[in-house]
């Protein structure tokens, strides 16, 4: 992990690797997310702190969707023997979208709060909603991460996207006790929200934990396997 | 080498070209291609997961609702089905159409026997494998709802076809997004975002009779209690037809896309259009005032629609689609009446089933006082009419426990109080008990939903129709003895109950006597000004 350590040559990395990186994709889908909380709020309807909430929510998962984006690398093939190893080259893609990402975040909870209805805007819980967010981007990195090491491409966000999707459906579905998407109101909220600071961890670990080479895979599994098993 | 590839490929023999019938073969055989690779996508694999582990999960653990709404488990499906296998076809479709670009292959492909018109085509075929895979998952859990000896009511054939027709709609709007933009990003927001759009009527709340929400391909919306079928008056027909218009001009618009613009296409998109438009209008039409005129009624009298059982000396008077459940009613009426004198247990009882299907308040609206007095005046008015003076009512829901519960309490306020429909307010002392009691000890399924009640509840339990806001109620002062005599075998207690009846059933006796009766401590009384009026 010595590339990590290695601060001069990340810093050399910055401009080439935010060069690289697909920013249209991250930016549209931040566009989204926008839009979505940025309809209801130009217009008349007045909503309440938990619908604004659930906008914020959805206006988040538009983002990550936006961030499966940031770790796709077409060069996949010809850099993979370069010195610096991947938890740099993936740490260093995702420092630089962090402030595009901080930066979109603070004008969606903006947005939310200066289109509330009158009182409505501080009922918001914009921080607990900020700890759901980054959650959500979270899993996304990581899952590109973990994509990563099976792709021969470079090319993750068509597997991490989908995959974010999935993601969220089983959130959803997780069982009461331990549900995630609960209502403002809801006496569990507090322990919901531990349990989403519990998932962004867990997510920003296997991030790192993704990168980690040499990727050592089950011998079923390794490119070429079946055709040697079969002849 | 982009030269070679994009100049016409060179005809080695003197075959003619290909007719409309090979193409025809082939977009079939490539749609079977595709659709045997995008139904094992690892997204369509956890769609089928995610749609059947929960349900599994359900009747695992015993969770699953024995006495399931069919009118209501057929729309309740759509929106988690459409969301699903929509979405996997969408993102599939998506990702199919976009391979070549990925792969760098689009030029490639131009020397192949379809053009580009046609192998669009081929992708919008696929888009109903997943159609079809959702049909046949809808139908397995119908069917196994539907063959539950306590289903009530009945399903309808075109709300089941919204699913299908949905999904598909999705997936042709994946194949367009892909001829639109190339990039899979449009399609997970698509995803999202119909996501989000389905379940907007939740957000902001239309009235109950507004009919923008049909526009959409399903809604999450849903009406606060379960109706009779003929109460219903959902559109799903024409909005079937709706449904088939947008497929078809998604599809069209999709084709155009590609370089289609043949006759036959103009046609598909002009019948498309008219079917839109038509089951757009139909759907559209407000609730027939029959229907309203019928909801009132169903509300205020529903005496008139119901068709009455006699068990014993008990009636039950239901909807006919609700009829299945008397037996359920019964036995947990049994268990109730079993703990009280023979005297009390041979008088006749009547129980009917009350629906709130016009009016009913938005979410956090209450309803005053005299509301509830009104509206049980005209119930109790109704039930003399119809022969019943004293009715237990009981509403359409059951099989949570929480019914079941709910229901054996009110049965034994009405064993004691003989007051009959509408019973509302706090019932205190010794008859508080008493009502606790014997709700928690008829059935197991009545004390584990008097169990859940406690459990969600603040200051005490409420025993009523939950659809109607009103009902008795027992504070957790009461309720402290009430669980350590459910500790107790019941057939010990029922002996005390049996020879103290009078006393246990008179207003004016405390919760301490019956301390005394039964040995157990009471908790002492709360502050004055925290009392509730005793008015039940």
């Amino acid at each position: 992990m010595y590339g990590v350590s290695r601060f001069g040559t990340m810093l050399a990395l910055l401009r080439p690797t935010a060069y690289a990186m697909r920013w249209v994709p991250l930016l549209a889908a931040c566009g989204f997310g926008l839009a979505v909380v940025g309809v209801p709020s130009a217009t008349a309807v007045v909503l309440s702190a938990e619908d604004l909430s659930t906008l914020l929510r959805v206006g988040a998962m538009a983002g990550a969707l936006g961030a499966a984006f940031v770790l796709d690398d077409p060069a996949e093939r010809s850099i993979a023997v370069v010195p610096t190893q991947r938890p740099a080259r993936h740490l260093l893609r995702v420092l630089i979208a962090l402030p595009v990402l901080a930066a979109w975040w603070v004008g969606m909870l903006a947005v939310t709060v200066a289109g509330a209805g009158p009182g409505i805007g501080p009922v918001v819980p914009l921080a607990d909603l900020t700890v759901e967010a980054t959650a959500i981007v979270a899993l996304v990195v990581a899952l590109a991460a973990m994509a990563r090491r099976r792709s021969e491409s470079g090319i993750v966000s068509t597997v991490a996207a989908p995959a974010l999707l999935v993601g969220l459906v089983v959130l959803y579905l997780v069982p009461e006790r331990i549900a995630l998407f609960v209502v403002p109101d809801d006496p569990r909220w507090a322990a919901a929200h531990d349990r989403w600071s519990v998932l962004a961890i867990l997510a920003l670990a296997g991030f790192l934990r993704a990168g980690i080479e040499p990727i050592r895979r089950p011998p079923w599994s390794r490119p070429g396997a079946a055709r040697r098993l079969t002849g | 080498m982009t030269t070679t590839l994009r100049s016409r490929p060179v005809r080695t023999d003197d075959r003619p070209e290909p007719t409309t019938a090979d193409r025809w073969a082939a977009t079939v055989a490539l749609a079977r291609g595709e659709a045997k690779r995008g139904l094992r996508h690892p997204a369509t694999v956890a769609a089928v997961l995610l749609l059947v582990g929960p349900w599994l999960y359900g009747w695992l653990a015993g969770t699953a609702n024995r006495y399931p709404v069919l009118q209501d488990t057929d729309r309740s499906l759509q929106f988690v089905t459409v969301l699903l296998f929509g979405g996997a076809a969408l993102i599939v479709g998506n990702l199919a159409v976009l391979r070549p670009r990925r792969h760098r292959t689009t030029a490639l492909y131009d020397v192949l026997v379809l053009p580009v018109a046609w192998r669009t085509a081929a992708h919008l075929l696929t888009t109903l494998a997943f159609g079809l895979l959702a049909a046949v998952l809808v139908a397995v859990l119908v069917t196994v709802a539907a063959v539950l000896p306590g289903a009530a009511g009945r399903l309808d054939p075109y709300e089941l076809l919204t699913t299908p027709v949905a999904v598909v709609l999705l997936g042709a709007v994946g194949v367009l997004l892909a001829r639109l933009v190339g990039s899979v990003l449009v399609a997970v927001l698509a995803v999202l975002g119909s996501g989000v759009l389905m379940m907007a009527p939740d957000l902001i709340p239309l009235s109950d009779d507004s009919r923008l929400a049909w526009f959409l391909p399903v809604t999450s919306q849903d009406a606060p209690v379960p109706l009779p079928v003929d109460l219903l008056a959902r559109p799903a027909g024409p909005h079937l037809v709706y449904l088939t218009g947008l497929v078809a001009l998604v599809a069209v618009a999709a084709l155009a896309r590609a370089g289609a613009r043949g006759r036959r296409t103009v046609t598909a998109g002009l019948l498309g259009f008219a079917l839109l438009v038509g089951g757009g209008v139909v759907q559209a039409r407000p609730v027939d005032d029959a229907v309203v005129a019928a909801r009132i009624t169903a509300t205020d009298n529903p005496a008139a629609q119901q068709t009455c059982r006699r068990i014993d000396r008990v009636s039950y008077c239901a909807f006919p689609d609700f009829a299945p459940w008397v037996d359920a009613w019964d036995e947990v009426l049994r268990g109730v009446l079993r703990r009280v004198p023979a005297a009390e247990a041979e008088q006749p009882l009547a129980v009917r089933q009350r629906v709130w299907a016009h009016g009913y308040p938005e979410a956090g609206g209450v309803t005053t006082q005299e509301e509830r007095q009104a509206r049980a005046d005209a119930w109790r008015r109704g039930d003399v009419a119809a022969g019943t003076p004293s009715t237990i009512s009981v509403g359409t829901r059951w099989g949570r426990g929480q019914e079941e519960a709910e229901f054996a309490g009110l049965v034994a306020y009405e064993v004691m109080s003989r007051r009959g429909a509408g019973a509302d307010g706090m019932v205190c002392g010794a008859r508080g008990v008493l009502v606790g009691w014997l709700a928690g000890q008829a059935t197991p399924e009545t004390a584990a939903g008097l169990r859940m009640a406690d459990e969600n509840s603040w200051g005490g339990i409420q025993f009523g129709e939950p659809s109607f806001h009103q009902g008795v109620s027992v504070t957790d002062r009461e309720m402290v003895v009430v669980w350590e005599l459910l500790r107790r075998p019941a057939d010990e207690v029922a002996v005390v109950v049996r020879r103290n009846w009078a006393e246990l059933t008179a207003p004016d006796t405390s919760t301490e006597r019956v301390g005394e009766l039964f040995g157990v401590t009471v908790p002492p009384q709360v502050p004055e000004d925290e009392r509730g009026v005793c008015t039940a």
